[in-house]
């Protein structure tokens, strides 16, 4: 079995986040302590060497952001956690701030020294009061110790956090939305450049860095860049915290070297399929990425492996989906999302995406003709191609990547009007089988508009005009009577 | 406590909490992050006590921390003990804790049917 490696949830679940004594005895605030003894320039230095790669989803060098941070010039300079997690199915960062609070609050201290910043601000969504209140807790214990606040340690260098509270808009993950919406406005993104490390928020130079990125900053600084690159990939060193959810047994949190394969992730550490059915896909990076098939299971995961294959790491969602999956189903699920999220400023995003997610609704109504197909993959490439921030570049994931892979159930669809998977109501229909249908009228006592007539120990049947496709009484049929068509 | 002026300080602080730790003592650790929570994982916490207490058992402390990982395996508890391997029990509702108890911490014997295979190492 693949083993995990635990450098970013090294004391969640193993120490009491509320008790700064428990992060202390795992040697915490010494690499702090460490980073003052030395140059800020080695500090970056160190975090450059070490090749980590923003977790955030981008991939984006840290050390080069930190550097260019450091250069910017300014006598007043931001250090900000993005802990805005909004993908659906992720919850690495929570468990992140929930698990071990001090982890992030000493990397950002770290990174506050490296750059030359004196303030910190977390942004993180409302929707995670216990990670708020932890964070609360962290930073007022590190303050009594005088391990955050006026010269930390006894040195010149003092560094002080707030927490901002995002108002749970999907945007303002991106790095200038966020920026806004700390300033009080709109949380809309804005043309880079500027970028942020120039003219970030209040147009001071800011370092934007995610919650598990931060948390690695502590274990780099202690034990070394050679150290952190023993793991991972040359490319990706280090390891990547991925939240498995979705049809998968084992359900949770798992953090794995850079390299380790999907089949590895899903079938070894998260235990197979749930109900022992057959894998179908695996959608990784939120709406910003896109859905895997079978065939490139064992590909090792990193940044640049996940572009290749239309996807991306994103913050590390991982969704397992099996065979009762209707991917056309799941592309129309990820665009309603970005639709409902899309802040609207541009055309190509607010527009672009309510058209495309009127093609799926279409094809899985059984109104679509093949023609739709063309014109929803050029549409799709325009809002790519034309969008102002990441959110609205990468909204068409979802739909290039099913289309790609599973192209030919964009077709049954338009063609045979036929869902495999049994998902779109419209191309489906519910009917009892005579022969192993009992009579219990189990099925036609859920039925919630009373579509299911029969009489007591003698087979029943379903009235498709009264029938809602609910599946009620599918689920509830202990016989197997009922087929979907 | 008064504010760290060094690393020196710091250091000596470190090295006095873990040299005051009692090694001598089980340590139990109750997962009560969003997950936990959300399957009962605060009942659980509170029940550990409520039975360590009633049985009289010393030596033992009972710890909250943040997500294990196990999440599909909540509430989980850990049960470590001096000198050997952290156990690690999942699904362990309020209901199941009179058991865990009687069985790990009055006998001294592995609740076989609530354990869960553990999979990772730490890196530091």
């Amino acid at each position: 079995m693949p083993e995990q490696v635990r450098i970013v949830l090294r004391n969640a679940g193993n120490i009491d986040p509320e008790n700064i004594e428990d992060y202390l005895k795992n040697n915490g605030y010494l690499a702090l302590a460490k980073a003052l003894k030395l140059k800020r320039e080695e500090v970056v230095q160190t975090v450059l060497d070490s090749n980590l790669r923003g977790r955030g989803g981008g991939g984006f060098p840290t050390g080069l952001k930190w550097k260019f941070a450091m250069q910017a010039k300014g006598d007043e300079k931001y250090v900000v956690c993005n802990a805005d997690e909004g993908d659906p199915g992720a919850f690495m960062d929570r468990s992140v701030l929930e698990g071990d609070p001090h982890s992030v609050l000493e990397g950002m201290a770290i990174a506050g020294y490296a750059i030359g910043a004196q303030k910190g601000i977390i942004y993180i969504r409302a929707e995670y009061p216990l990670a708020v209140e932890r964070l609360k807790v962290g930073i007022s214990q590190a303050k009594n110790y005088g391990l955050l606040g006026e010269n930390i340690l006894g040195s010149n260098f003092s560094f002080d956090i707030d927490i901002r509270l995002g108002a749970g808009a999907f945007v303002c993950g991106e790095e200038t939305a966020l920026i806004h919406s700390i300033e009080g406005f709109r949380g809309e993104p804005t043309n880079k450049p500027p970028f942020p490390a120039n003219s970030g928020l209040w147009k001071k130079p800011t370092l934007i860095n995610n919650v598990e990125t931060l948390a690695n900053i502590a274990p780099i600084i202690l034990n070394g860049a050679d150290w952190f690159k023993q793991y991972g990939t040359e490319n990706s060193p280090g390891t990547k915290v991925f939240a498995l959810a979705g049809d998968v047994k084992n359900v949770g949190l798992v953090e794995v070297p850079m390299g380790t394969t999907l089949r590895d992730i899903i079938f070894d550490i998260g235990g197979g399929i749930k109900g022992d059915k057959r894998f179908k896909a695996v959608q990784t990076g939120g709406p910003s990425g896109g859905c895997i098939p079978e065939e490139y299971l064992d590909t090792p995961i990193d940044y640049d492996s996940l572009q290749e294959l239309g996807s991306m790491m994103g913050s590390g969602g991982m969704i397992v989906m099996d065979e009762d999956t209707c991917m056309v189903d799941v592309a129309k699920f990820y665009l309603q999302f970005t639709v409902d999220e899309s802040c609207g400023k541009c055309t190509t995003c607010r527009v672009g995406n309510v058209r495309l997610l009127e093609m799926l609704e279409k094809i899985t109504s059984g109104n679509a003709k093949m023609e739709d197909l063309d014109y929803m993959v050029s549409l799709a490439n325009v809002v790519k191609n034309g969008s102002l921030c990441g959110l609205g570049q990468t909204a068409p994931n979802p739909i290039l990547s099913t289309y790609t892979y599973f192209e030919e159930e964009y077709k049954e669809h338009i063609l045979d009007r036929n869902c495999r998977a049994g998902i779109c109501k419209n191309l489906i229909r519910y009917e009892i089988i005579p022969d192993d249908c009992t009579g219990c009228t189990a099925c036609a006592r859920v039925c919630p508009t009373e579509a299911i007539l029969g009489e007591l120990r003698k087979p029943h049947t379903i009235e498709q005009e009264k029938c809602i496709k609910c599946g009620s009484c599918y689920s509830t049929c202990r016989f197997n009577a009922i087929k979907i068509v | 406590m008064p504010k760290l002026k060094s690393l020196e300080q710091l250091e000596s602080l470190i090295n006095e909490l873990k040299e005051k730790e009692n090694k001598n003592k089980i340590v139990l650790k109750v997962a009560l992050g969003t997950c936990g929570i959300s399957a009962g994982s605060d009942e659980t916490y509170e029940e550990l006590l409520k039975k360590i207490e009633e049985e009289n058992l010393e030596n033992i402390e009972v710890i909250k921390t943040g997500c294990l990982g196990y999440c599909y395996a909540e509430p989980t508890v850990e049960v470590n003990e001096p000198g050997k391997e952290p156990v690690l029990y999942g699904n362990v509702t309020k209901a199941k804790v009179k058991d865990l108890v009687k069985t790990h911490l009055v006998e001294g014997k592995i609740a076989e049917e609530l354990i869960i295979e553990e999979t990772h190492k730490k890196a530091i």
